[in-house]
């Protein structure tokens, strides 16, 4: 009956979660924002786009050139006009005769080009400093009359990196990806799962369920429901996150407002993936294992959520140092928290999908991962135990601890 | 069982026989509760074990188990049906017999068009039902009553009186936690007294009443009774008093002697010590409720 009585717990509290609005609200808020946020930004795009190709047809401006430097034709095909009083141009920008006017000076690499300008607002008014720039630029590589020395001037010189490691190529930033994707999983799932978890036991209490439920399920067997529904609700956290997001990548893909992305150059590596896999599971077991025995030692949720605070404290701390991590891989603090169990996963499993973890300090991380929730997972399941009935009080964790077993 | 370093139960041992009622007494704070839990698993005991027909009790047994626990409480945001669902499979039934055997305790209880409401929109008497219904989900064997009729409306005590008839009537045992004597008097074959976490009586009712004073007698006389070695005076108010006779003496002698002693006696009746007056003996008026 155990193993049954555990499916039980699992089937009754996915099914609950999946029943309520806050869960399906929660998850799809996240791809809906996103949504509507690129349809606005490429919508935005378009439009912005049209008004300056509208404007550049239209465009009227003046210029002095002290440089000699301005190919007349150019600036000319464009709706501009040569004068020869900086004051007279300056003057027909206020009185509206043209929207701008550009003055060169004698040597443009140590003298600015001034720019006056109709007021067109902060954005639409940076257009006239990159028109007057963009100008002399076309004119210096009409003078050149050589593409690829102006290529090479610009500085758009195109160049292709391989990589080896002992020995063989290595994929680079294409192999990166699919572990990466593996820290996003885990984040969302203990981020959005995090009160779930937290509350997972506490409801039993609050609710003066426990001594009922503990007449028919151990309470190791009941927290294994507990934890593997939570795995269950997670998986399907992220599939209601990422089948959205992907159909409307799709859609947005179809009415080119998506850049393009050659998937096919994604790269599988099994060694990072695996340990990636490991880690994320191993993780996500040690966090919700205590989250769940927070929320066994505390009557409430109110008083949990100090402790809870803390938890994922540890969770984010990692990400702030990645960077760092980048640059000092082999810094001491770098090295604790990446064996330190709460700080392990984001730590490990961002310098795994870089490239910067050895499989074998990946392997001792998923070992240390495992065996920290497995004990946790033993206190969680005491002190719930120990303090199933204490309604009101949060729990002596070391009377719980010291208590020996039937 | 100790909490902390506090023994709070001391090398308590006791049998409940197949079929019959258990009353489990005791005062407020005495270990009663302590006892049960500490059986069921919910308390780790420091020692000791809950042996169901020769068999160490297990969770996994709880489809021979009913437990009504002091502290009640049901999953205030589920339905009522999936609630009762989820405690039937727990005990060991399909979900397809969990949902029948609830659908008809729900009729039977007035209840049939709560099965899809949420438990914390029912009445505080419904969820009173609904918690009786979890109890005896899959016909138990033995079935815990932690002080049955706390909290619950004269409906609904009515209702669990009936059950606990009907269950024994179907041969289940009953062990039931109370202070209250009349549910006792009215319902148990045998009985255990603690105190201070030990065992002070534990027998028939008949038993134990005559453990604790045997034969008692009511009078009606003109007069306050004087003290005698015969005797000890239990109440004497307003000419009415109840006495329990010493070991060995005779109710006849007794009479005899108020006679002599000029008092005016006009009802004499023998008869067995209530067991509210022996509660109120061994645990002193002040811890009574």
């Amino acid at each position: 009956m155990a193993k049954s009585n555990i499916a039980t717990v699992v089937s009754f509290e996915v099914v609950r979660t999946l029943r309520t609005r806050v869960f399906w609200v929660g998850s799809l808020l996240g791809p809906v924002f996103m949504a509507v946020l690129i349809g606005v930004l490429a919508a935005s795009n378009s439009s912005a786009a049209d008004s300056l190709g509208a404007q550049t047809q239209t465009f009227s401006f003046e210029w002095v050139d002290e440089s000699g430097l301005v190919n007349a034709d150019i600036a000319t095909s464009i709706g501009g006009t040569q004068i020869t009083d900086p004051a007279q141009g300056v003057a027909d920008v206020k009185a509206g005769k043209v929207q701008a006017f550009f003055q060169y000076p004698k040597d443009p690499t140590t003298s600015p080009i001034l720019v006056s300008a109709q007021d067109l607002g902060i954005l639409d008014s940076q257009q006239f400093p990159g028109l007057a720039s963009e100008i002399l630029r076309q004119s210096a590589v009409q003078d050149v009359n050589n593409s690829t020395l102006v290529s090479l001037v610009s500085g758009s010189i195109p160049t292709q990196l391989t990589t080896y490691k002992d020995g063989v190529v290595t994929p680079g930033v294409w192999g990166m990806i699919l572990p990466l994707v593996l820290i996003a999983v885990f984040f969302i799932i203990v981020v959005m799962q995090g009160n779930r978890m937290l509350t997972a036991l506490l409801e039993e209490k609050e609710n003066r369920v426990t001594e009922m439920i503990l007449t028919t399920i151990k309470p190791t067997q009941l927290l294994t429901g507990k934890v593997a529904a939570l795995g269950v609700i997670g998986v399907v956290q992220v599939l209601v996150i990422v089948v959205p997001t992907i159909i409307v990548g799709l859609v947005l893909d179809r009415a080119g407002m998506m850049p393009t992305i050659d998937l096919s150059k994604l790269v599988f590596e099994p060694v990072p993936m695996i340990l990636g896999i490991l880690m994320l599971l191993g993780g996500f077991l040690l966090f919700t294992c205590s989250l769940v025995a927070i929320g066994a030692a505390m009557p409430t949720v109110r008083d949990a959520q100090g402790m809870f605070a803390t938890v994922i404290l540890l969770l984010i701390v990692p990400i702030y140092l990645i960077m760092w991590m980048l640059t000092n891989p082999g810094n001491v603090i770098v090295q604790v928290f990446t064996f330190f169990p709460w700080t392990a996963p984001i730590t490990a499993m961002a310098r795994n999908a870089l490239g910067m973890l050895p499989w074998w300090q990946g392997a001792i991380v998923v070992v240390v991962l495992f065996a920290a929730a497995y004990l946790v997972f033993l206190v969680a399941a005491r002190l719930f135990q120990y303090g199933s009935v204490e309604y009101s009080k949060k729990i002596d964790v070391r009377s719980a601890l010291r208590t020996t077993s039937k | 069982m100790n909490f902390g370093a506090t023994p709070v139960i001391k090398d308590l041992s006791f049998d409940v026989y197949p079929g019959e009622t258990f009353g489990f007494l005791g005062s407020n704070g005495c270990g009663k509760t302590t006892t049960i839990r500490a059986l069921l698993g919910i308390y780790i005991p420091t020692a000791g074990v809950l042996h169901i027909n020769g068999r160490p009790f297990e969770p996994s047994q709880s489809g021979e188990l009913g437990y009504l626990p002091e502290e009640r409480g049901l999953y205030k945001k589920e339905t009522v049906l999936d609630t009762m669902v989820y405690f039937g499979r727990l005990k060991g039934m399909s979900a397809a017999d969990a949902r029948a055997w609830s659908s008809s305790y729900l009729d039977r209880v007035g209840l049939p068009t709560k099965a899809k409401i949420r438990l914390d929109k029912l009445s505080g008497g419904e969820q009173q039902k609904v918690q009786l219904g979890v109890t005896i989900m899959n016909n138990p064997k033995l079935l815990i009553l932690d002080e049955p009729t706390k909290g619950f409306d004269p409906v609904n005590s009515r209702l669990l009186m009936s059950i606990i008839e009907e269950r024994k009537a179907a041969g289940a045992t009953i062990v039931i936690i109370t202070h209250q004597m009349d549910d006792v008097e009215k319902l148990c074959d045998r009985i255990i007294l603690l105190k201070d976490g030990v065992k002070h009586a534990y027998g028939t009712v008949e038993e134990v009443q005559e453990q604790f004073g045997g034969t008692t007698v009511k009078i009606e006389a003109d007069m306050p009774l004087p003290s005698s070695p015969s005797y000890t005076i239990l109440t004497d108010e307003h000419g009415h008093s109840e006495i329990a006779l010493s070991p060995g003496t005779a109710a006849s002698a007794v009479l005899d002697d108020l006679v002599r002693a000029g008092i005016t006696v006009s009802s004499f009746t023998p008869g067995r010590r209530s067991l509210e007056s022996i509660f109120v003996a061994v645990y002193g008026a002040k811890e009574v409720d």
